[in-house]
Formats: C-alpha cells, sequence, structure tokens
C-alpha cells in the first residue's frame, strides 16, 4: 500500500511528545528505507546489508506480518493521544534533588536488569513509567526523603511488575536483583511494594508509551520484516539512550547510510 | 490492611466487611468465584478471589494482565465489567485481592447445554445476536490492541432475560504490538486452538481469537463442540479431516511451522456436512472464519459487515 505522505506528515505533527532526536532519526531513516528498497527491487545485497542483517540475528522467515495486523482503527492516533497522561515528573525533580538523585539511579539499574534478562523494550518502558507515576503520587514524595532505599524498592517492585506484564518468563523477586544496589529486598518487601504500586497506579499498566506511536508509525508505514525490525531496533535505541539521560551522544548507523545527529538530554522520559 | 481510596487517607471498609457472600459459582483462572451482594447498595455482584502468598511471588501475571486490560476495556457493553479491586484478608491473616464484577446469570456453556438436554435448537436469530455481540465485543478489544486467547463459550457471560453477551476471563490476553513477539505455547483451550498454534507458531495474532470464534458459531447451530480433539494432534487431525490437509497451496508457509509433520492426506469437506441447519449465508460467514492461513481469515470488524447480519435488529445491541 502506498505511503499517503501528506497524512503521514500531518499525523507525525500530532505526535508531539516524541523526543527531538527520534523524529530526526525517522528522518534518517526514511531516507535508509528507500535504499534498501531500492537494494531488494535490483534483487541485489550488498556485503554491507548482509552483514548488517546477520548481525540483527533475527531469522526474518520467523517474522509474520498480516495483512490486517498493519491496519487498526482509524482514529488509533487520537485514541493514543488522548489516553496519553500529562507527565509531571520534571516539576518535581526539579524541587526534590534527593528524590531526583535516587530516580536516576533506580532507573540506571531498570535498564541494567533489563539488558541482562534480555527483557524487551517495552518492559524496560513500562517499568519505568510505573516508577515515575509511583513517584508522582501524594505520599511517596514525602516517604523517599527519609527513606533512600524505598524508591530503589519501587524499582524492583516496578520491574516485576513489567515483566509479569509483558514477558513470557518472569525471574523470581530474589533473581530480579542481579546487578549492583545497595540494598537486597526479600520476596516479602517486594511482593507488599507491588500491591502498593498497583494501588497507587489504579492498577492501569498497559499505558500508552512512546512504543506505542512507534507501533502506529510502523504499521503506518507499512514495513515489514527485516526493514520493521531494523526501523523498530533503532528506534528502541534511541528511547533507551533517552530514558538512560545521557546527552550529546553520536549514534553511528552500522551500514554508514545514515549517520544521526547528536542527541540532547531530554528531561521528560516519556 | 485496607485499601485506602484517596491520597488524603479516607478509608473504606475492607471486602470482608463490604460485601455478603452468597454462594460459590466457580473456579476462575487463578482462583474461586463466588456471587454476592454488596451491603451498602444491595447490588449482586461476581466476586473473584485470589490469595497472595506474601512468601511468594507477589501478584499473579495472570491477574495483573486480566485488572490492567479490563481497566482498558471497560467501557464496551460487551466485555464484562470490572468494577473495583479491593484489598482484604482471609481469616488466617493472609492477603487477598477481589476482583468486583458484574454479576451475569449464565454462560454460554451452560446456555446451549440447556438447549442439548431439551433437544431443541437454538433459535435461528438468538444465534445471530449472540455472533453479533461477540464479534462487536472482539472487534472491540482488537481495536484495543488486545487479544483474548482463551475464547470459549464458558468464558462468554450471558444474561438469560436480555439475551446480552460478554466477553469475560482475560487473565490469558495480553496486549498486542507489532512487531509480534515470541508468545508462550500451550494457551488456548484445546478444542478451540487455532491451527497455527497447534503447528506450533508463537507469533500469532488476532486471527486466533477469530478462529475460536468461529468453533464457538458453529458450536451454537450444533450444540456440540465443532473439533473436540483430547490431545493436540487428534485436534489437529480432527480439523484437518473436515477443512482438508493443509498444503503449501492453500497455506503458504504450512510446512515451515515448528511442529509441521507428515499427516494423512485429507480433502476437505463442504462445511455444511459439519454444521447442518446453518444457512449460505452463515455457511460463508464460518467458512471465513475457519480459513487456514490466518492472513486471510475475516476480521471481527468485517464479520460484524457479512450480509450474514443483514436482517438482525442491531439497534439495541
Amino acid at each position: 500500500m502506498p505511503l499517503d505522505h501528506h497524512l503521514f506528515l500531518e499525523e507525525i505533527k500530532m505526535a508531539h511528545r516524541y523526543p527531538k532526536p527520534l523524529l530526526d532519526t525517522l528522518y534518517c531513516l526514511k531516507d535508509h528505507i528507500h535504499w534498501e528498497e531500492e537494494q531488494v527491487e535490483d534483487d541485489e545485497y550488498s556485503s554491507s546489508t548482509t552483514t548488517t542483517i546477520t548481525n540483527t540475528n533475527t531469522d526474518t522467515s520467523s517474522v509474520v506480518f498480516l495483512e490486517h495486523d498493519l491496519f487498526w482503527d482509524r482514529e488509533e492516533l487520537s485514541s493514543l493521544l488522548a489516553k496519553e497522561h500529562q507527565n509531571q515528573l520534571s516539576n518535581t525533580l526539579q524541587k526534590n534533588l534527593v528524590l531526583a538523585s535516587s530516580r536516576q539511579e533506580a532507573v540506571e539499574w531498570i535498564l541494567k536488569v533489563n539488558a541482562h534478562y534480555s527483557f524487551s523494550t517495552l518492559t524496560a518502558v513500562l517499568a519505568v513509567n510505573y516508577l515515575d507515576r509511583f513517584l508522582f503520587s501524594f505520599r511517596f514524595q514525602n516517604d523517599s526523603n527519609n527513606n533512600p532505599w524505598l524508591t530503589q524498592l519501587a524499582a524492583v517492585a516496578c520491574l516485576s511488575l513489567a515483566a509479569k506484564v509483558e514477558e513470557t518468563h518472569v525471574p523470581l523477586f530474589v533473581d530480579l536483583q542481579v546487578e549492583e544496589s545497595k540494598y537486597l529486598f526479600e520476596a516479602k518487601a517486594v511482593n507488599r511494594m507491588e500491591i502498593l504500586v498497583l494501588s497507587a497506579l489504579g492498577w492501569q499498566m498497559n499505558p500508552v508509551t512512546p512504543l506505542s506511536f512507534l507501533d502506529y508509525i510502523t504499521r503506518k508505514l507499512g514495513l515489514k520484516g527485516y526493514l520493521c525490525l531494523e526501523f523498530l531496533r533503532r528506534c528502541e535505541t534511541v528511547l533507551l539512550s533517552v530514558f538512560a539521560g545521557e546527552g550529546g551522544r553520536m549514534l553511528q548507523a552500522d551500514d554508514g547510510g545514515c549517520v544521526w545527529v547528536p542527541m540532547r538530554r531530554e528531561n521528560d522520559p516519556s | 490492611m485496607e485499601m485506602e481510596k484517596t491520597g488524603a487517607g479516607v478509608a473504606v471498609l475492607s471486602a470482608k466487611e463490604a460485601f455478603e457472600k452468597l454462594e460459590k459459582v466457580g473456579e476462575g483462572t487463578y482462583g474461586k468465584v463466588y456471587r454476592a451482594r454488596e451491603k451498602a447498595t444491595g447490588k449482586i455482584v461476581a466476586l473473584k478471589k485470589t490469595r497472595l502468598h506474601e512468601d511468594q511471588e507477589g501478584v499473579p501475571p495472570t491477574t495483573l494482565r486480566e485488572v490492567s486490560i479490563l481497566r482498558m476495556l471497560s467501557r464496551d457493553p460487551h466485555v464484562v465489567r470490572l468494577m473495583d479491586v479491593k484489598q482484604g484478608q482471609n481469616k488466617e491473616g493472609k492477603t487477598v485481592l477481589y476482583l468486583v464484577f458484574e454479576y451475569m446469570d449464565t454462560d454460554l456453556k451452560k446456555f446451549i447445554r440447556s438447549f442439548r438436554q431439551t433437544g431443541q435448537s437454538i433459535p435461528p436469530q438468538t444465534i445471530k445476536s449472540l455472533m453479533y455481540q461477540l464479534c462487536k465485543g472482539i472487534a472491540f478489544c482488537h481495536g484495543h490492541g488486545i487479544l483474548h486467547r482463551d475464547l470459549k463459550p464458558h468464558n462468554l457471560l450471558m444474561d438469560r432475560k436480555t439475551m446480552m453477551l460478554k466477553i469475560a476471563d482475560l487473565g490469558l490476553a495480553r496486549a498486542f504490538t507489532v512487531p509480534i513477539k515470541k508468545y508462550t505455547h500451550e494457551i488456548l483451550t484445546l478444542w478451540y486452538r487455532a491451527p497455527e498454534v497447534l503447528l506450533g507458531a508463537t507469533h500469532y495474532s488476532m486471527a486466533v481469537d477469530i478462529w475460536s470464534v468461529g468453533c464457538i458459531f458453529a458450536e451454537l447451530v450444533t450444540k456440540q463442540a465443532l473439533f473436540a480433539g483430547d490431545s493436540e494432534l487428534q485436534q489437529l487431525l480432527h480439523i484437518f479431516r473436515l477443512l482438508g490437509t493443509p498444503n503449501e497451496e492453500v497455506w503458504p508457509g504450512v510446512s515451515k511451522l515448528k511442529d509441521w509433520h507428515e499427516y494423512p492426506q485429507w480433502n476437505p469437506k463442504s462445511l455444511s456436512t459439519a454444521v447442518p441447519g446453518l444457512d449460505e449465508l452463515g455457511l460463508d460467514l464460518l467458512s471465513q472464519m475457519l480459513e487456514y492461513e490466518p492472513s486471510k481469515r475475516i476480521s471481527a470488524k468485517k464479520a460484524m459487515e457479512h450480509a450474514y447480519f443483514n436482517d438482525l435488529d442491531k439497534g439495541h445491541l
């Protein structure tokens, strides 16, 4: 199905919550996609393309995208935007440097454990979403000043909950705490914190996240097979970098056909 | 421990004090289900009880997914409404979660059984109405990126008076995103399981729910399960005997699925032999729901537009 450029560009403007580097990334990938398509049309593959495919370590034949999976409701984008919640954490963090510091440590810990278990990017995004929403809840802000370990315990609970929502195999609470941390919590404590987090978040554990928009855009672009996976892999890399809070990084694309622009620190992780 | 309703710390009654249990009506995915009365309002509800073992691994994934997904879906009239989640303690002081649902007095399994016992057929217009509601509810779930993955008559609740049908038991439901990820294999109840799942596909999608809908459709007409296998192999053989053994021509890629083997070669039979009493339009819709190739299987939304439903009064559905 041909891409409706005008419609697509109009819709991309509505996705205002994307961090700027991601939009730049999309622009670069667009050029890259055309290049890939030309290669496919010529029925030839350069060695760098072959290398890239190998590097992704993905068997494209196992990826099945059904035509009608690619197109959901027309109101979908506006539905995603309507469901998206304001993230007011930035203001809170500016006033509460202790909380900001422990949140940063907690996010870094989540990303390390996520990588350790090869969880999906969505699991990491969900865990950080839960943590931020929980930190913003009224009661927790006061408690965290006196008990910095509470933020780390919340991080363990949030990652556990995210894994339960999204992964097919969830490690035990104790096994989940694999990366270096000042504290090691027993199962009972994590259990209780899970309930506390769930109550604070109203059990709404499938929030709209940046990946929801990626999902939509991928289907709008009609990307399939390898192109879809490559597109998503790069976007997910950008998202994780933003979450990690690192700024000014250059990311070199594997094939050299596209150089990603320098990134800036984003205040709003989602 | 009592759950606080607001940040201001106003406590509400614990689940035990708020409800009077009337009778146990079933076992859910992870615990018991009770018919109960809310003391404050006199309203009849269904309480689904899940015990949390504090020395174990916390909230079960099935409970977590079910509640979260129902929180997303509860505004559709054809998905069972989750009214509240309450935390309480049982007699031994252990933490218990109660999911508070609207009460529905029967389910499709009991409904079909009651007709089987009397020997009567379910009236065609009743079948049509129930099927339309089912397609509408599933279209709503799929439109929100949710796969049910365990559709069967037992999970479709009904109100006998109004003939309203509601989708329930989303403990195995999944939020669906592209690219489709590897999901666990043993998910759907065997009789309603799509052939691609039986053949080991882990990258499956909305089409698996449509296959289940097709099996339920046939069962409404005949009052017997369409494919009643007692093992995965037998389930496949039941399907192949009716629809023909699939090959690369009718289902490109089938022979590459993980659990594909050599099977006896059957030619397809007419669906009317297995589902006598269903008219031509119904058979056409059913055949599109039981399409082998997942990408060609009809979507729930398209099914609602099928001519089979043209003469149905949809005003109140």
